[in-house]
């Protein structure tokens, strides 16, 4: 693990986005949470990421299921090629 | 004649799941969603030639669709005896309490609630359509769908670092719309 993650944002946006997948490691999130203790923007782009993480979950969107899709696809296909 | 034109090759991929969220909120039932939404591609095939451009391709599906759902009540609804009343008694003794219940209806209460999320899902929707193809795939395999990163990397031929650069530009993109469409 590279230390100087400390004081790169570029890092710290990196385990932000891993973050909102719980992707991140306990380890990672402690070195991300240092950063923005120091660093203003870091602060505020986690918190805009969060938010959206939040009203992403709130609207519980959903996809049409997979074989449902290739089904219609096909159907589709077929009126085209009449 | 407008500027817009159908592709109905490309509808299965560019609005299944648009028109599935708006349609499921309002029938609440997941196979007959699928179906209004497979009548309403079929019908749009069939009107084709009617189609004057002058709206959107996913506007013209999302009007035929209204009427699909529309007549799916109507249908119900004709039915007599079949009006759907939502009445949830575990026993006979209980019926008695009927008139309160529906007062302190907890349907109701919620109602207000839906709606909210029911735009804001379409919200999330339009802002999605704004990203580029791959990146709309890839940003809602991950964060709607929940794919693995590993089963994303694969099914696109991307590394991780990849994966998690173009998650990013997503994210960011996605906020910066919502910003100015929805908070």
């Amino acid at each position: 693990m590279n230390l100087g993650i400390l004081f790169k944002c570029k890092d710290a946006a990196h385990i932000c986005d891993k973050s909102q997948y719980r992707e991140s490691s306990r380890f990672e999130r402690m070195l991300m949470r240092m950063h923005q203790w120091m660093c203003k923007v870091c602060r505020e782009h986690s918190a805009e990421n969060s938010r959206l993480t939040e009203v992403i979950q709130k609207a519980q969107l959903r996809s049409m299921p997979e074989e449902k899709k290739k089904e219609l696809r096909e159907v589709i296909q077929q009126e085209i090629s009449k | 004649m407008g500027s817009e034109k159908l592709h109905p090759e490309n509808w299965v991929d560019r609005y299944s799941d648009y028109l599935y969220n708006y349609t499921i909120v309002r029938v609440n039932d997941h196979e007959i969603a699928q179906d209004l939404i497979s009548e309403t591609f079929l019908a749009g095939l069939k009107s084709k030639d009617n189609f004057k451009g002058d709206a959107s391709e996913r506007t013209w599906l999302i009007s035929i669709l209204k009427r699909k759902i529309i007549d799916h009540y109507r249908k119900i609804n004709s039915a007599k005896g079949k009006a759907e009343i939502r009445v949830n008694y575990s026993d006979e003794d209980g019926e008695g309490e009927w008139l309160e219940e529906k007062v302190k209806d907890p349907f109701d209460k919620t109602a207000e609630d839906n709606m909210e999320n029911e735009e804001l899902g379409m919200a999330i929707l339009n802002c999605m359509d704004t990203l580029d193809e791959r990146q709309a795939r890839i940003f809602k395999m991950k964060t709607i769908d929940n794919f693995d990163t590993e089963a994303i990397c694969n099914e696109f031929n991307i590394t991780p670092s990849n994966l998690w650069v173009i998650i990013h530009r997503a994210r960011r993109a996605m906020a910066m719309c919502l910003e100015e469409n929805w908070f």
